[in-house]
C-alpha cells in the first residue's frame, strides 16, 4: 500500500526524473531554434553551432536534458561521444534541403546502428514547413528511409520552428513513448 | 574513391579555399563588411561571411543560401568551382551594384539588410549573370602614367593562369567575353567604371581578348564559356596555343601596371598582394607550367619558382 501510494505520489509531482535528449541532424536543418522555441518559447537569432547547447525543461513532470549537438560534416563524428543514457534522439531535418535529404538518411542510419541508441527512441522533425517548396512529413519520412527501420518507436512529425508548430505533437509523442518504456 | 584518395582531395578544396580567403575583397564578411577574416560561406552565392551573417542567411532557407564553414564542412568540387567563380568583390558588385560604394549596413540592421539583398534583391541589377562577366568596380581615378609602369615592379597577376588574385582591377576571367558581343552587360559594367580612359583600355583588351579566345576555342573545341575559363588551369602548356599565350602576357602586364597603382591608391597594401602571391605559390595549387615563362614579375616577386609540371587542378574541374 505504501509503495502504491509513494509511486502515485512520484506521478503526481514527477520527483527527480530524469531523462537525456539528443537533438541532431545537419547543419542548418533547424535543431538551435527548435531547442530554444521549446524552452523560452522564442524564436532566437542563431549561430551555426561550434560544439553544443544544453537546456533543461520541464514537461509533464519530467525534466529534460536537451543537448543541441553541431551539425557540421567534421563535427558530427562527436555526435557519438553523446550517446550513451540518451532516452531519445530528435532528429532534424531540412524539408527545403532535397539535395541532402540523401546525406542525412545516412548520418541517421549510421547514428541508429550505434549499441547505445538501440533502445532511443526516435523523432523526426520534418522542419521548415513554413517555407515555400518544403516537403510532406511522409516524403521526408520516405527519403529517410524510415519504413526500414526495425524495434525502435519512431515517428515523424511536421514542424515549423519560426512558427512554433509540430514542436509539442512531437514531444508529446516521445514523452509518451518514453514513458512507456522507462515506467517513468 | 578511397580514404587516402578522398582526404587529398578535400585537402586540395581547402587550399583553394584558404587561397581564394587570402584576395583582399574576401578579408572581410561580404555582408557586415566589418567582420575580418570569415570562415563561413554562402557556396550558392560565392560569399565568405562571417559567423553571425551566416546564422542569417541560414534562417533564409536554402532557396536562398546555403551555407558552409570553410573549417568544418568538406566541400564539392561544384561548391568551390562557384566561390572561385563569384567571390565578395563579384558577388557585390551585383547583388549591391544600386548601393553606393563602400556602403557599410548598420549593426543593429542587419538582419534586415541581408534579407533586403538577397530575399527581396532590392540592389542588384537583373537577374544573376554568370560572374564571368562582372568587373569589380574600381575606386579612384588612375593617372595615365600608370600604363607605362615597370612591368617588373607591377604586382604579380595570375592572368596567364586565368585567376588574378590582385582583385580591385577588372578580373581577367571577365576579359574572356567580347564586350560587343555582350549589349546587356556591357551597358550594366559600363556604369561600374568610374573610368572612361579606364574602360577604353578595358574595351581594346577584351577585343583582343574575345579574338584570342575564338582561336583557342577553334583550337580547344570548347565552346562553353566556363569550361574555356576553367581549362585555363586546369589544362597544362601543351593544350594552349603558345602565341595567343604570349599575347596574354604582355596584356597582363599592362593590366598588372593598373592594379599596382590602384592597390596603392586605394588602402590594400601591396605587400599583402605579393603574400598572397607567396601563399599561393607555397600551396602551389594553381601552379602550372605556364608560369614559369608567362610573367616576369611573378617569380621575382614570390622570391621562388612556380614552374611545376605537376597540375594540382587536373582532375577537380572536369
Amino acid at each position: 500500500m505504501g509503495n502504491v501510494f509513494s509511486s502515485i505520489f512520484s506521478k503526481l509531482w514527477g520527483g527527480s526524473k530524469e531523462i537525456r535528449i539528443l537533438i541532431l541532424g545537419l547543419d542548418g536543418a533547424g535543431k538551435t531554434t527548435i531547442l530554444y522555441k521549446m524552452q523560452l518559447g522564442e524564436v532566437v537569432k542563431t549561430k551555426p553551432t561550434i560544439g553544443f547547447n544544453v537546456e533543461t525543461l520541464k514537461y509533464k513532470n519530467i525534466s529534460i536534458n536537451m543537448w543541441d549537438l553541431g551539425g557540421q560534416t567534421s563535427i558530427r563524428p562527436y555526435w557519438r561521444c553523446y550517446y550513451a543514457d540518451t532516452a531519445a534522439v530528435i532528429f532534424v531535418v531540412d524539408s527545403t534541403d532535397k539535395d541532402r535529404l540523401d546525406v542525412a538518411k545516412k548520418e541517421l542510419h549510421t547514428m541508429l546502428k550505434e549499441d547505445e541508441l538501440s533502445d532511443s527512441a526516435l523523432l523526426v522533425f520534418a522542419n521548415k514547413q513554413d517555407q515555400p517548396g518544403a516537403m510532406t512529413a511522409s516524403e521526408v519520412s520516405k527519403a529517410l528511409g524510415l519504413a526500414e527501420l526495425k524495434d525502435r518507436s519512431w515517428s515523424i512529425v511536421a514542424s515549423s520552428a519560426v512558427k512554433g508548430e509540430g514542436l509539442t505533437e512531437g514531444l508529446d509523442w516521445l514523452i509518451d513513448v518514453i514513458r512507456e518504456e522507462q515506467e517513468l | 574513391m578511397n580514404y587516402a584518395a578522398r582526404h587529398k582531395h578535400t585537402e586540395k578544396n581547402l587550399q583553394i579555399l584558404k587561397a581564394l580567403l587570402k584576395e583582399s575583397c574576401n578579408r572581410h564578411c561580404a555582408d557586415c563588411k566589418t567582420a575580418k577574416n570569415p570562415r563561413w560561406a554562402s557556396w550558392n552565392l560565392g560569399i565568405f561571411i562571417c559567423i553571425r551573417c551566416s546564422g542569417i542567411h541560414r534562417s533564409m532557407g536554402t532557396h536562398i543560401s546555403r551555407v558552409k564553414s570553410v573549417d568544418l564542412d568538406s566541400w564539392t568540387d561544384e561548391q568551390v568551382k562557384s566561390m572561385v567563380m563569384w567571390g565578395n568583390g563579384k558577388a557585390n558588385a551585383y547583388w549591391e551594384s544600386k548601393l553606393c560604394e563602400g556602403y557599410v549596413p548598420n549593426e543593429a540592421k542587419i538582419e534586415n539588410f541581408i534579407r533586403t539583398k538577397y530575399d527581396l534583391k532590392k540592389w542588384c541589377s537583373g537577374p544573376t549573370p554568370n560572374p564571368s562577366i562582372i568587373r569589380i568596380p574600381t575606386k579612384p581615378a588612375v593617372p595615365r602614367q600608370a600604363i607605362n609602369t615597370n612591368p617588373s615592379q607591377s604586382t604579380p597577376s595570375l592572368l596567364d593562369l586565368g585567376i588574378d588574385l590582385t582583385t580591385p582591377v577588372p578580373r581577367p576571367r571577365s576579359d574572356q567575353i567580347s564586350l560587343s558581343s555582350l549589349p546587356a552587360a556591357s551597358s550594366s559594367l559600363s556604369s561600374h567604371s568610374s573610368l572612361s580612359a579606364l574602360s577604353i583600355l578595358d574595351n581594346s583588351i577584351s577585343e583582343e581578348r574575345s579574338k584570342q579566345k575564338k582561336a583557342s576555342d577553334q583550337t580547344k573545341g570548347r565552346p562553353e564559356l566556363k569550361n574555356s575559363i576553367l581549362s585555363l588551369y586546369s589544362t597544362s602548356s601543351s593544350s594552349a596555343p603558345s602565341l595567343p599565350l604570349h599575347n596574354t602576357t604582355s596584356n597582363s602586364i599592362a593590366v598588372s601596371g593598373f592594379s599596382n597603382l590602384k592597390t596603392n591608391d586605394t588602402v590594400a597594401p601591396l605587400p599583402a598582394s605579393r603574400n598572397v602571391q607567396a601563399a599561393w605559390n607555397a600551396s602551389n595549387v594553381w601552379a602550372s607550367s605556364n608560369s614559369s615563362n608567362s610573367s616576369p614579375g611573378l617569380a621575382d616577386n614570390a622570391g621562388n619558382t612556380t614552374s611545376s609540371s605537376n597540375d594540382a587542378f587536373k582532375n577537380i574541374w572536369q
